[in-house]
């Protein structure tokens, strides 16, 4: 069980307050779940927002929420955010697929979640969430680890020789059994009808071949490319334990050395793949 | 009818059986762990089960109904057509360390796959593997077994059902021929015993399967489903995971003149499952889909069955990435 | 300078596959004039003819891969001169993270080429192909990659 802080003290009261105002419809945060770690809450009335906390166990990006049919018909949407899931949220309001004038955001002031805390929380540069309507919480604790050093994992990977890379990840995405879990938690993967669902022709096998899985993970890693916010909820969700992140962060460092660019930052900028330069780099091209 | 016996043996007992099924050219599968996932593999060298071993991420079912396998092969050359069915008659299996949750699983799928029509690719698989189950010594949070009329010591579905001792030994009580044939590749190191087996570990009741039925029945256009599908990411892992789902697609790969047809892995959670050639889809939002799963599990398939699809083995609870899982879902129907 | 009449072949017989998605514009053009100047190059590539590079997704490529191409080639106008303005610049992007992609998984790089070749460009053509082709018959067939085969139905 979680202690009460003051923290959730006052999430609790500005959830119930947008609620009671009428400011917002629901509140998304999270809540326990039969005694368990932190799960997705969707609070409608004023009084039950005493459900919500905020705790280590609160690692779900709900941003995730904000492109489901089911969840907006309930009405103008409150969400519980950390600095990872603003960033997805950006993205989302980068590319109309929310408004802000829709949206009451209520940041949380996090210092990492997991116990231990998280690969991605050590080098975290947005424990302060900016641009919400409300914030809660302590200013946090500054990272334990530079931020500049958020690619040494993707770093080792690229020291390796080509065959000892292609027999890692055909081991890897060898394992992976096509439930889509990863797709289905990433705030980013809202198409209606996604690549794999295509079926004339069929672009991505649906097989859990290694063929079919290759398919897979590079079409998802490459319609990601420029919008990823290496959140990491694609990792923490798969079953068989494939490390997705490294696909999202390769990406995310290919457009941040090549066209100087970091998703999310921002809800205005210009995505990479609908930018261009007359200058980009153009290595190996004949 | 034969007697089977219960049997004594030593330690070492795991590596030297695992020794003797290779050398009769038998595929010994058996949990190990690699990269933080523990899974059924061949394995060279085995000495013992994965430290604290829970269960395996997949379950056994994957040895019998693999995520996706080749029913049959075509070739054609102008109006010839040669049809191949692809595989080799499946190796003789063993699974050793199974748990019995998992084992229990296989009675199920043996009602559905050999119901109405013999399913000839799971039952031929079906038929070369021994199951041998390790009985649980200890109950996870997660776990719910009891819940659904299981127990850690259970011996349904199994061939041989293995009390592990801490000194290395166990006792083996075999269930089938097949246990019995696998007991003899152990030679005079198992020996006959009356000895009986432990008591088993505690295993709460986590809620009623009688009252979940008649709320079932009850309660088709409830807005509890609404409710209690908002988190559902409608991804496929927990059924997936589940040792008592089953739902399968089939697909044709091919290229110009010569193709695959294959069986893979499907799941009701899938927007697209019910979708129709017409694009009309019956399960159009993920409530009716988290309905329909928990009442295939817990009315339909008892209904026609006469027992529960799900084993309470705590996978689903365990793998869901937004923390729900069945338990939940059941302990608040439970509380209606 | 060896003739290059036929398919280049290596010592076994073996050729490669090359798949090469041009833009209608300017690559293909100048294709075509590589042909009316008979400039000679190996007949190894298969070209398949598209309105604008840009028009090339990354799918596209992988699927050659899969059914057996041992090498693919997306060829565009210059920089600057797309019949579409800008979309060589897309595919420019797009494409070279999708090689990044690959060479990121361990998949050899090298087997996917860029070229801007425009329509006046024919010679330039035959020599990108030449060399390419040369790479690829040196590189041997993309073993690595899955390709669809089949178990049992022999060919």
């Amino acid at each position: 069980m979680t202690t009460v802080t003051s923290l959730t003290r006052s999430l609790r009261e500005a959830a119930a307050q947008a609620l009671t105002s009428g400011e917002a419809a629901v509140v998304i945060g999270y809540e326990l779940n039969d005694g368990e770690a932190a799960a997705p809450a969707f609070v409608r009335a004023p009084e039950d927002a005493e459900r919500l906390i905020f705790d280590e166990s609160c690692f779900g990006n709900l941003a995730v929420y904000l492109a489901k049919e089911e969840v907006r018909r309930l009405g103008k949407l409150a969400i519980v955010v950390k600095g990872c899931d603003l960033r997805a949220i950006n993205v989302l309001l980068r590319e109309n697929v929310v408004s802000r004038d829709d949206l009451l955001l209520i940041g949380v002031r996090c210092s990492g979640v997991g116990r231990p805390a998280l690969r991605k929380c050590s080098f975290c540069e947005v424990r302060d969430p900016e641009g919400c309507d409300t914030v809660v919480g302590d200013p946090p604790e500054p990272p334990p680890t530079d931020p500049g050093k958020r690619y040494a994992e993707i770093e080792a990977i690229e020291e390796l020789s080509m065959e000892e890379r292609w027999a890692y990840w055909q081991k890897q995405l060898g394992k992976c059994i096509r439930c889509y879990a990863c797709r289905q938690v990433c705030p980013l993967c809202y198409c209606k009808r996604c690549i794999v669902e295509k079926s004339t022709p069929q672009w991505v096998e649906t097989s859990p071949h290694l063929r079919g899985n290759i398919a897979w993970n590079i079409a998802r890693g490459l319609h990601l490319t420029g919008r990823c916010v290496s959140c990491g909820e694609c990792e923490r969700v798969c079953p068989m334990k494939i490390p997705l992140g490294s696909l999202g962060d390769k990406m995310a460092k290919l457009v941040d050395e090549w066209y100087g660019f970091r998703s999310g930052m921002s809800a205005d900028e210009k995505a990479p793949f609908t930018a261009w330069s007359p200058d980009d780099p153009e290595p190996g091209i004949l | 009818m034969a007697e089977f016996k219960t049997y004594q043996v030593a330690a070492g007992w795991l590596e030297s059986v695992a020794g003797a099924l290779r050398e009769a050219k038998v595929d010994v599968l058996v949990p190990c762990e690699e990269d933080g996932c523990v899974d059924l593999r061949s394995n060279q060298g085995l000495q013992a089960l994965p430290q604290g071993y829970l269960n395996t991420v997949l379950p056994v079912k994957r040895v019998l109904m693999p995520a996706s396998e080749v029913l049959l092969e075509y070739e054609r050359q102008s109006s010839d057509i040669t049809l191949a069915s692809p595989q080799e008659p499946a190796p003789e299996t063993v699974v050793i360390g199974c748990r019995p949750c998992d084992a229990a699983a296989l009675e199920m799928l043996d009602a559905v796959f050999e119901w109405d029509y013999e399913d000839v690719p799971y039952a031929e698989r079906r038929r070369r593997t021994t199951i041998v189950s390790f009985a649980c010594t200890e109950a996870h949070p997660t776990c719910f077994c009891t819940s659904v009329g299981g127990s850690p010591h259970n011996s349904a579905g199994s061939d041989v059902l293995v009390y592990s001792k801490s000194d290395g030994g166990a006792l083996m009580q075999v269930l089938t021929e097949k246990g019995a044939a696998f007991i003899g590749k152990l030679g005079p190191a198992a020996e006959p015993t009356d000895a009986g087996p432990p008591a088993p570990p505690d295993v709460p009741e986590k809620f009623d399967t009688k009252k979940i039925k008649a709320w079932l029945d009850e309660n088709f256009e409830s807005d509890f489903w609404v409710d209690v599908s908002l988190r559902c990411l409608g991804c496929g892992a927990c059924s997936y995971v589940c040792p008592t789902c089953h739902c399968f697609d089939i697909v044709d790969e091919s290229i110009w003149n010569r193709g695959q047809r294959r069986r893979n892995w499907d799941c009701c959670s899938f927007a697209l499952f019910t979708k129709h050639a017409s694009g009309h889809n019956p399960r159009p939002v993920q409530s009716a889909r988290c309905r329909q799963r928990v009442m295939h599990k817990f009315k339909y398939f008892p209904e026609r069955f006469g027992r529960v699809a799900c084993v309470g083995c705590g996978r689903c609870v365990r793998t869901c990435g937004v923390g729900q899982g069945l338990v939940s879902i059941l302990a608040a129907m439970d509380k209606k | 300078m060896s003739s290059y009449k036929q398919a280049s072949e290596d010592a076994s017989g073996w050729q490669p596959r090359i798949v090469a998605f041009l833009c209608n514009w300017c690559s293909y053009a100048g294709a075509d004039l590589a042909g009316v100047s008979r400039f000679e190059y190996p007949t190894n590539v298969r070209i398949i003819r598209v309105p604008c590079s840009g028009r090339v997704d990354p799918m596209f490529v992988l699927k050659s891969f899969e059914r057996g191409a041992d090498m693919v080639l997306v060829s565009g106008c210059h920089p600057g001169d797309c019949h579409y303005t800008t979309g060589n610049y897309h595919a420019r992007r797009k494409l070279l993270a999708l090689r990044e992609m690959m060479s990121f998984l361990g998949i050899d790089p090298r087997r996917f080429k860029m070229s801007w070749v425009s329509a006046a460009e024919g010679s330039k053509w035959s020599a990108v192909i030449r060399q390419i082709t040369d790479e690829a018959r040196s590189l041997g067939p993309f073993e690595s990659f899955p390709t669809f085969t089949l178990q049992e139905v022999k060919k």
